[in-house]
């Protein structure tokens, strides 16, 4: 009796469940400015929301390229990097105002992503993830030995940015609350343009790309060239994460660039949902969380992220995010 | 050049390391004739449509399309210049819907880089694959995966995908391979139909499918152009009996 009692309430409840995530599918921009703007209520402390919003903005950046134009970087963090580096020496070294700054990091980032992309874009498969991957080591050791710009081993210190002028009044930088609405508005407005830019005409040859190269060659798309400008995109998303994460932490760290953190995108993107809008971030808060949890009773949390990652990948390949929206559709 | 010839290869030859695949053909395709393209196995025939389309360059010898020299052009132009192909094994792009695949192809010759507007703000191009769809009998299945499609469906999308470049020539490269007598017939049906208002170069085995609809007929043999002409002249032609057709009645 009490079964068969239960069984129309769970019914509902699934159905209700189904609609919220169908709403913040079908309208994503509107869920995303609500979820962001909600989002530091659930996060146990102000500064891993940040770091969950500057990497979920990094990994949207490489899912642009590795789950929309199915193409896997292994060099992203140089992007990361360079975007970071770029906004933090400008700021530190030549005291350009922090607004600038930014646009220097991401310019900086945007450039080198041309670079390398151009280096790269005729490699395919193994050999891309090869070429990027010796290509940001080429700009980690670069930035390595310049110390005089770059601090080195030490990182670039001194990224304090303590207020900023916004609109006529004057906001205080070091209080977190205000750095995670500033910086969601920047991360915002970066979904926004990937946004405009999925749905556009390029948007839909780059699914054309990932689907099937051939054909899309075949069909009369320059494909060396979408494949080029696409990565450019995405490491200019990139490129913007890492200026945000310089002035979040007051500090480059030159673990920034090393290759661990490209591998960070690619686990980021896949545990999440590669080739979905909200699959990177999912993944990004997914890593950070079990990263903050674990790691108080244990140092050795990324076994845990590691297993998690494995069953993802074994079982559910097409992440937290990816999977739940193919429940939606059957 | 002959006013009428729309394409011609002069002299093409084709070779990998040591090996001629392609020999020395020189062949004309009037505007408007569906022909076709035979012969036995390995005889170069999938080697000379690769030619055509772009997808290899010749080792040596001209393709000339509407009076240009086309051979060496990078593949994508060639649908710029009106050029379109099927593939022999078929080709769509699998997890978007039917609808997409055949707007996505319309696309190609309106708009690429554009990155901001919403790709349903070109309604032309979203109008024209739908007048496709109608043309290829897809209609009914617009929003199906095109990974969802039998294998036939899947051929007739891949037309209509060549069709959406609005090519001045379509090359098709076995169009009725593993299809079912009824989807055959409905194939041919089709081709005939487009080659109404275009020229269209088939590569082909099914030899009475070949003979009952095309104009003209290319036989090549070992990479070389052994005979061409009219279905019933290649028919009596007694070199094409020996080496070819001599095995099959037709």
């Amino acid at each position: 009796m009490s079964m068969l009692a239960s069984e129309p309430v769970k019914v509902a409840e699934e159905s209700v469940f189904r609609r919220v995530l169908l709403l913040i599918a079908r309208h994503r921009m509107l869920s995303v400015t609500v979820l962001l703007l909600v989002f530091p209520l659930f996060m146990p402390y102000t500064s891993l929301a940040i770091n969950i919003l500057v990497l979920g903005l990094y990994a949207v950046g490489f899912n642009l390229m590795f789950g929309y134009a199915g193409a896997l970087s292994f060099g992203h963090a140089a992007f990361l990097g360079m975007g970071a580096y770029g906004c933090g020496i400008a700021f530190v070294k030549f005291g350009i105002p922090w607004l600038p700054s930014i646009g220097i990091g991401v310019l900086v980032a945007t450039a080198l992503a041309f670079v390398m992309g151009y280096l790269a874009i005729r490699t395919r498969g193994i050999y891309f993830a090869m070429v990027t991957l010796a290509l940001s080591q080429l700009v980690y050791y670069t930035v390595f030995q310049a110390r005089t710009w770059t601090g080195g081993d030490d990182g670039l210190r001194g990224v304090n940015l303590a207020k900023i002028n916004l609109v006529g009044f004057e906001f205080n930088f070091l209080n977190p609350t205000v750095r995670y609405y500033v910086i969601g508005a920047f991360v915002l407005f970066a979904l926004w343009l990937l946004s405009r830019i999925l749905e556009s005409p390029f948007g839909a040859v780059l699914e054309g790309l990932r689907e099937n190269e051939a054909r899309a060659r075949a069909c009369g798309y320059d494909v060396s060239r979408a494949r080029l400008i696409a990565f450019t995109l995405s490491g200019m998303f990139c490129g913007l994460a890492g200026a945000l994460y310089a002035l979040h932490l007051s500090i480059v760290p030159i673990e920034t660039l090393h290759y661990t953190m490209s591998g960070l995108a690619v686990m980021m993107a896949i545990l999440g949902g590669m080739g979905t809008f909200f699959g990177p971030f999912v993944g990004a808060a997914t890593i950070l969380l079990i990263e903050d949890l674990v790691s108080l009773w244990t140092v050795h949390w990324q076994l845990f992220v590691g297993a998690i990652f494995i069953v993802f990948v074994l079982f559910f390949p097409k992440g937290i995010w990816g999977s739940l929206l193919e429940r939606l559709r059957l | 050049m002959n006013s009428d010839t729309f394409l011609e290869t002069k002299a093409v030859t084709k070779k990998f390391g040591d090996f001629t695949a392609v020999r020395d053909v020189s062949v004309k395709f009037k505007r408007g004739e569906l022909t076709a393209i035979i012969g036995p196995n390995g005889a170069g025939k999938s080697t000379y449509f690769n030619l055509l389309t772009g997808a290899f360059t010749p080792t040596s010898g001209e393709i000339v399309f509407n009076g240009i020299d086309i051979a060496g052009q990078p593949q994508h132009r060639y649908t710029h210049l009106g050029i379109a192909k099927s593939f022999q094994i078929t080709t769509v792009f699998p997890y978007l819907s039917v609808f997409e695949n055949v707007r996505l192809a319309a696309q190609a010759r309106v708009v690429t880089f554009d990155l901001f507007r919403p790709r349903t703000a070109y309604r032309e191009v979203s109008e024209k694959a739908d007048e496709i769809l109608r043309r290829v009998n897809l209609i009914g299945q617009r929003e199906r995966i095109a990974a969802k499609l039998s294998h036939g469906e899947q051929r007739s999308l891949e037309i209509g995908m060549a069709l959406a470049a609005d090519p001045t020539l379509l090359l098709l490269d076995e169009p009725t391979a593993g299809m079912s007598p009824e989807e055959t017939r409905d194939m041919i049906d089709l081709i005939v139909t487009l080659s109404a208002d275009r020229t269209v170069i088939l590569v082909e085995h099914k030899m009475k499918l070949v003979m009952s609809i095309c104009k003209k007929i290319i036989v090549l043999h070992q990479g070389g152009l052994l005979a061409e002409g009219a279905p019933d002249d290649v028919r009596h032609n007694d070199t094409v009996k020996r080496v070819y057709l001599g095995q099959k009645a037709v």
